[in-house]
């Protein structure tokens, strides 16, 4: 049994978002580093990087580099995608504690994954975009 | 701050709805409502529309659904609160009654997520929590937030696989029972266990489904009830609000909803209750793992207990703490801003014995509870209902 319906119009969106207050961490990863900030007035530092201190809403931010290394404290793997992801299921996200105290999620490559697993942060370049990704610790990879 | 009552209720039944747009089941839902309520659409001053939106062609609903049920001239807004817009109206409602402003109030929710394909619907909600951080070069899905919080609280919990199982079984069984519910049969641990993977280690049938679908609710100060000669008026005793961060790497922990226990925190002080005193609960199963969190958040055991809840039949009816005995999001259906509304809508009918005799929880002291998760706890409305 089929309802009738009509079609709508075609809304294409498509939207190009402003880096520029935080273009430098696209810059680090150019660099081969994953950069947070450091808010100099009250010391807390912030990933993902932002502008001003969401803590204590300074502007006066410096941006440090992050060692890399993390500890899984959860992970899934997606086997349904979203639109905009079809054809590369299945992937692993991973959100790991860095031992600076922050948390990154990102996706995992590697085979074996568990909850207290030591992983490595790395900046990486792929299909022309900067992005950064978690392999196993002992990995060199990059 | 003044007493505020539901007295009238109204939902369309949850599911693919191909035979109704955003708008026509907007005015089922609130025709019923005014109908159950004895009031007339020209009394309505305000109404507040829960609508997550994109997934439909309509991005103003509230002046689309105010136009064809003839509420001209009201004051209106659509509310979002991601999978708890539908909550985001119905606080709207009660603070626009409970402040003086209005004698009268309605909120709507509704929401039609199967006019866009699957992989968009998808798309979508994969996008509400940051989309700049997480969903833009991670392709995060919804289920895929969730399982982060399956896979934790399986590790250090030891919650298996056929204990999240356990709820969607119990919640088709209500949902069978439900002729409003999108999912009208029972399952087995196997069809769940069996089912395709989603995000490990949530499967098919550990998810709630994509829904059409509306529900309204109408609201009353304690005069309007009075001067309506309303029987049987369902009172708000506790409303509390909470929220958490957009990104999931910003959470504290991954074995419960911080925004959840903080806003359960807050109505039941209001209400003046306990997490022992509520008799039915409907709380935010979008997943099957939510549901073993909500227990936990809410108080209806100690953290880490969820599953032997489950296990040991207590959230079944005839158990401590019925729960979602109206299907719940997962077999009743999910349409975003309705689903809100919707718990409302159940508790009340709950509270007034008029559910469907073999789904009614017992009741003595006429005390229930919903729990409304806005994304993955980014946003959290916990309301608590009295007779």
């Amino acid at each position: 049994m089929s309802e009738p319906f009509i079609t709508s119009k075609t809304l294409s969106l498509v939207y190009k978002i402003p880096i520029s207050r935080i273009a430098r961490f696209w810059e680090g990863l150019k660099e081969g580093k994953v950069l947070a900030t450091r808010c100099r007035k009250c010391s807390k530092l912030r990933f993902p990087p932002s502008a001003i201190c969401p803590f204590c809403l300074s502007s006066d931010v410096e941006w440090v580099e992050l060692s890399g290394e993390g500890i899984v404290e959860t992970y899934t793997r997606i086997t349904a995608a979203p639109a905009s992801f079809s054809g590369e299921a299945p992937y692993t996200i991973v959100v790991a504690r860095m031992k600076e105290g922050v948390k990154v999620l990102a996706w995992f490559e590697g085979d074996e994954i568990s909850i207290g697993m030591k992983v490595r942060l790395l900046a990486k370049e792929e299909h022309g975009s900067l992005t950064y990704r978690f392999v196993p610790l002992d990995e060199q990879g990059g | 701050m003044r007493e505020v009552a539901v007295i009238g209720v109204g939902q369309t039944r949850f599911g693919k709805r191909r035979d109704a747009s955003l708008s026509e089941l907007a005015v089922d839902a609130l025709r019923e409502a005014l109908i159950d309520a004895g009031i007339e659409n020209r009394e309505v001053k305000f109404l507040s529309v829960g609508n997550f939106g994109l997934s439909s062609e309509d991005i103003t609903p509230a002046v689309i659904a105010a136009e064809q049920v003839g509420m001209h001239g009201a004051a209106l807004m659509r509310c979002e609160a991601a999978c708890a817009s539908g909550s985001a109206a119905f606080y709207a409602a009660w603070m626009a009654v409970s402040s003086g402003l209005y004698d009268l109030a309605v909120a709507l929710g509704v929401e039609k997520m199967t006019e866009v394909e699957t992989p968009t619907m998808i798309e979508i909600l994969g996008r509400a929590g940051s989309y700049f951080w997480e969903f833009h070069d991670f392709g995060l899905t919804f289920p895929a937030y969730y399982a982060l919080y399956a896979t934790a609280h399986m590790k250090k919990f030891g919650t298996t696989e056929e204990d999240l199982a356990l709820v969607a079984v119990k919640n088709h069984k209500y949902g069978a029972r439900n002729p409003k519910a999108q999912f009208q049969n029972e399952i087995t641990v196997e069809d769940v266990l069996s089912s395709r993977m989603i995000a490990w280690p949530l499967k098919l049938y550990d998810c709630c489904p994509i829904s059409d679908g509306a529900a309204a609710v109408v609201l009353a100060s304690k005069d309007k009830v009075r001067e309506l000669g309303i029987d049987a008026p369902v009172w708000v005793k506790g409303v509390g609000v909470s929220s958490d961060t957009s990104t999931m790497g910003n959470r504290p922990d991954f074995l419960g909803l911080r925004s959840s226990r903080e806003a359960s925190k807050i109505a039941y002080k209001m209400a003046r209750v306990e997490p022992k005193d509520i008799e039915v609960a409907e709380v935010h199963d979008c997943f099957t793992i939510a549901e073993i969190l909500a227990y936990e958040d809410l108080g209806f055991c100690k953290k880490g207990e969820g599953a032997k809840l489950i296990r040991q039949g207590e959230t079944e009816i005839g158990g401590r703490i019925p729960v979602n005995v109206d299907g719940g999001l997962k077999a009743k259906g999910h349409p975003l801003g309705a689903t809100g509304i919707s718990m409302i809508a159940e508790l009340t009918k709950q509270l007034r014995e008029e559910v469907e005799p073999n789904r009614q929880a017992p009741l003595r002291r006429y005390l229930a509870l919903a729990h409304n998760v806005g994304g993955t706890g980014q946003y959290c409305y916990v309301t608590i209902l009295g007779r």
